[in-house]
């Protein structure tokens, strides 16, 4: 014999899975074998024999029972909780189902919110190289304060892209409207844009057909988007086909098909245009103005290069090459590619862009509706416990411990978050997408089963069941035998504080929560109705489009002749809209120290404008027929344009603007032309008719389709070749807060559930309370007491808690409120309405849950209560 | 008839088992099958196979007495119980049957 062992690793694991009754022999076999193989091969090979007889013998005949005994006990047990939880379940079933449809809508809400940020948070994540490629956007100086805006010039870009090295490539995007035309199909595409010929290197769109490198090469390209391609050509390929633009003007021909650019992009185009094409049709001079501000520039920097230090040497570019700009009047910034839809909130931006701010006030929602729906089911659970006291005294009484107990509750309320996670998943299925509609999402049904989703889910079970059964099973466990089967009540004071405590809290959340909705709401009709300084009702805008500028006077003449047309005047841009015109300026006794760098904005109108819409002049008088000078040599301005020009007594002075001397000859008062997002700009107000492009037309209310039927047939006299388009100023007043509408809806709706959630718990609450106090109220009833009387004991309690709550509320409501409408130019006051109205509110939505329980209560023969012991 | 159905390893154990009376426990065994058939058995195969026999009523075991060697621990050893002997044996007597039908001209 020798000393050489076995593997020990294979000899304990042989040991672990062989059977019992068969260990001793079949080790023993082992040993023999392996001591003749060690003499007979050495010792190396035998132990290699050894192992791989070992792996032989691991067949199921041979192994021991891995369902034995030891663990057959806790199976069991699972099994009796599982059995227990569902007779609970179908006992209580009020209880159980305020519950769980608490959990369940609690769930949902957070799902739906997650999905909302998630998405949010996804914008323009799929560009390949989006971690270094930024948008540089400008800002100048106006009033004393930096107005930044999207875009650059075309010159800017590519000084840009001349003087920096450390930019690997730069796209300049410029959006485009513009008629176009395919065999029979003639539509006004409003989504084009003119790119450089790069576009494909910084963004990554897939194509279908064409390649990415030269699709966009030489002039007279264009990629469609898929969508785009079906809707021209159906099935046909549309590679090579060629389009007819800007009624024949140019062609643009087929080069690519993308997919199309999804939802989470900054910018959605449909046809993307050569740069190149741009060149042969815009006038010379515009690619070297650094004024003509059209382009969204892009750049993608060398991998490594830090932006700051590119944003760094900045402003001595700008002294250096842009001329009338310098660093007193001029910045450029850059803007990361993926923080753009969250936190860029500019002018000219491409899109409407998300809003950080509301991301953590949704996210805070969420967290505040899935607290409620817990302490909802901390309560509900620690409030029935009574019940169950006999259970645990039993349970005590034949041997569980408080670990088992405690294990018991927790499954339990494992077993409901399980369940109510489910429920709120196939919800979260079926209103998916009346959710996408509501927000304006187009978040697709995979994204519920994407890996990072469902991870999340599994997290959340498990927090949550955590949360909502620790407290209910650790004062159920402690629960003392002797008490609970006696019949005793057990002492549960200190849980009951508790339990008002956490009603308080609730309340204290749906209190804000309506709070804080009385106040958004409160803003956005403060926006929507603020009254801008002019009568915008009953005023229609129409795009004068191509007709003759020579034949305005006509075209007016004609429309006046209509009884229910009682004025129209012409305006440059679009009311409300974004007066992007402004020029620097000289000005009679302004000191030119004063001057540099400052502009003022420019409108355009005729003579009728100001008083078509009511403007209110202030000092002389505003534009008229009778001086013919006014066309050219003549000027109104606003409040601020006087303010900033320092001007006492503008009349008669004059002001010099793009080389030409205006005198001044009225002041109107300061009226909204943008939306209430922004300051009131300086601006003055000149007459040029060829730059008109909008008229504005009053009508009278009393039959606006026919007066609309007038307009337009009027309209097509003079312009054959584009349809007659029109918009209700007062309309697109309100339409500019759509962003701001949308929000308060989401909230609303989130508020809304969370009180829903907040009001089963304090139904199941009275509930608990009137049943605990049955006895007590058989007694008082025996004893007199009127069944209004025993309802107000009964309400009473909550009707304090609520108070409580209040005054709690108010203040911190108040407190994060106030910072959210510091954030608006021009708001409302928050004043006391709101929390008056949310205090008033939750008291009445806690009366209707709890006073129809408690009469029912009341109402109870006192017999019923009192005769069972 | 037909009663036993008995792979062919089944049945090479049982008759090893037989041959070493009063001998066979696990090594014996295989080394005496190895041995005789020439052909290489794993204590995994050789052990399922005799557990099978055993509650199939074939064979009945026992533990013989702990030694020195084998770590200590103690041998089982098999036999043949009547019911096996008497399956062998039908056995037997059926393959025989069938050789002695056979026509002598099938093997010319």
């Amino acid at each position: 014999m020798n000393n050489h062992t076995p593997p020990s690793l294979f000899l304990r694991f042989f040991r672990w899975f062989c059977h019992p009754d068969y260990r001793e022999d079949i080790e023993g076999d082992l040993l023999e074998r392996f001591a003749e193989k060690v003499e007979k091969k050495g010792a190396s090979k035998a132990g290699l024999f050894f192992a791989l007889e070992v792996v032989k013998l691991f067949r199921p005949s041979l192994m021991k029972n891995f369902t034995g005994q030891t663990q057959i006990n806790n199976y069991g047990m699972f099994r009796n909780y599982l059995k227990i939880a569902v007779r609970v379940f179908r006992k209580e079933k009020s209880y159980s189902l305020i519950n769980t449809f608490g959990l369940v809508l609690g769930f949902l809400c957070c799902m739906m919110i997650y999905l909302f940020i998630s998405d949010e948070l996804s914008y323009d994540k799929f560009h390949a190289d989006g971690d270094r490629t930024y948008r540089v956007a400008s800002a100048y100086m106006r009033e004393g304060r930096w107005e930044p805006y999207a875009s650059n010039s075309w010159r800017t870009a590519e000084l840009i892209e001349t003087n920096f090295g450390e930019v690997e490539e730069l796209v300049r995007i410029m959006t485009n409207r513009d008629i176009v035309e395919y065999g029979d199909k003639r539509i006004y595409e409003e989504a084009m844009a003119v790119v450089d010929e790069n576009f494909f290197n910084v963004f990554s769109f897939p194509l279908v057909a064409g390649n990415t490198a030269s699709a966009l090469r030489g002039a007279n390209k264009v990629v469609i988007s898929e969508t785009t391609a079906r809707r021209y050509f159906g099935d046909e390929d549309p590679m090579g086909k060629v389009f007819e633009v800007d009624d024949r003007a140019f062609q643009l021909q087929v080069s690519g098909v993308m997919k199309d650019m999804p939802s989470n992009s900054h910018f959605h185009f449909d046809f993307l245009v050569s740069s190149e094409s741009l060149k042969r049709l815009a006038p010379e001079e515009l690619f070297t103005n650094i004024g003509w501000d059209s382009q969204r520039v892009y750049v993608k920097l060398t991998e490594g290069v830090d932006p700051a230090a590119v944003e760094e040497r900045f402003p001595e570019f700008i002294n250096a090459n842009l001329g009338f700009f310098t660093t007193a009047n001029f910045k450029l910034f850059l803007q990361p590619l993926e923080d753009i839809h969250l936190t860029s909130n500019l002018g000219l931006e491409l899109e409407d862009n998300g809003n950080i701010t509301h991301i953590y006030i949704f996210a805070v929602v969420a967290a505040f509706i899935l607290f409620i729906a817990c302490v909802n089911y901390m309560n509900l659970t620690t409030a029935r416990s009574l019940r169950r006291a006999r259970e645990v005294g039993m349970r005590k009484v034949l041997g569980a411990k408080r670990g088992n107990l405690i294990t018991q509750f927790l499954f339990e309320s494992f077993t409901m978050t399980l369940l109510a996670l489910v429920l709120a998943y196939g919800f979260a299925h079926l209103l998916l997408s009346s959710f996408n509609e509501f927000a304006g999402k187009a978040i697709s049904r995979s994204v519920l089963f994407d890996g990072t989703v469902l991870f999340t889910l599994f997290v959340s079970f498990l927090i949550i069941g955590v949360i909502a059964g620790a407290y209910p099973s650790f004062v159920l466990s402690a629960f003392r035998p002797i008490n609970t089967i006696k019949g005793g009540r057990s002492n549960d004071r200190k849980s009951h504080l508790l339990r008002k405590g956490l009603v308080v809290v609730q309340f204290v959340i749906s209190i804000g929560l309506i709070a804080a909705t009385a106040v958004v709401f409160k803003q956005l009709k403060f926006m929507q109705t603020k009254e801008l300084g002019i009568n915008e009702d009953l005023l229609v805008a129409v795009p004068l489009q191509t007709m003759d500028r020579s034949q305005l006077n006509a075209y007016k003449n004609e429309l006046l002749a209509d009884a229910s047309i009682s004025g129209a005047g012409y305006a440059n841009m679009r009311l409300p809209g974004w007066i992007s015109n402004s020029a620097p300026y000289r000005a009679q006794n302004v000191e030119a120290d004063e001057e540099e760098g400052k502009t003022l904005k420019i409108i355009r109108v005729d003579a009728d404008f100001l008083d078509l819409v009511d403007a209110e002049m202030l000092e002389g008088r505003g534009f008229s027929k009778d001086f013919p000078s006014d066309v050219t040599a003549s000027v109104v301005l606003n409040e601020a344009a006087a303010a900033q020009l320092g001007w006492d007594d503008p009349i008669g002075k004059w002001i010099e603007v793009n080389d030409n001397r205006y005198t001044c000859i009225g002041l109107v008062k300061d009226f909204h032309f943008e939306s209430l997002h922004r300051r009131i700009p300086p601006t003055i107000f000149v007459m040029s008719p060829v730059y008109y492009a909008w008229s504005y037309i009053k009508i009278d209310g009393n039959n606006i389709p026919a007066t609309l039927a007038h307009l337009e047939t009027t309209y097509s006299k003079f312009v054959t070749n584009r349809d007659f388009s029109y918009s209700f100023v007062d309309e697109d007043v309100r339409r500019q807060y759509e962003g701001e509408a949308k929000f308060t809806q989401i909230f609303e709706m989130f508020t809304v559930l969370a009180i829903v959630i907040a009001g089963l718990g304090t139904f199941g609450l009275i509930s608990f309370t009137a049943e605990r106090k049955s006895k007590e109220i058989g007694i008082r009833k025996v004893l007199g007491a009127s069944i209004g009387s025993v309802t107000f004991l009964l309400t009473r309690e909550f009707i304090v808690l609520l108070l409580i709550a209040s005054f709690i509320a108010w203040p911190v409501t108040y407190y994060f409120i106030s910072g959210w409408i510091d954030g608006f130019v021009y708001r409302t006051s928050i004043g006391a309405e709101p929390f008056v109205l949310a205090t008033a509110l939750a008291i009445v939505i806690a009366m209707l849950t709890t006073v129809f329980r408690s009469m029912k209560a009341a109402m109870v023969n006192p017999v019923e209560a009192l005769r069972d012991e | 008839m037909g009663k036993y159905q008995l792979g062919e390893f089944e049945e090479v154990v049982l008759l090893t088992v037989a041959i070493l009376y009063g001998e066979a426990y696990g090594i014996a065994i295989i080394e005496e099958m190895e041995k005789r058939l020439n052909r290489s058995v794993s204590i995994g195969s050789l052990q399922t196979v005799l557990r099978r026999l055993e509650k199939k009523g074939f064979l009945t075991s026992e533990f013989g007495e702990a030694t020195q060697v084998r770590g200590g621990k103690r041998k089982r050893f098999f036999t043949v119980t009547q019911y096996g002997r008497k399956t062998m044996e039908e056995i037997k007597e059926q393959r025989l049957g069938m050789w002695s039908a056979i026509p002598e001209v099938a093997f010319k």
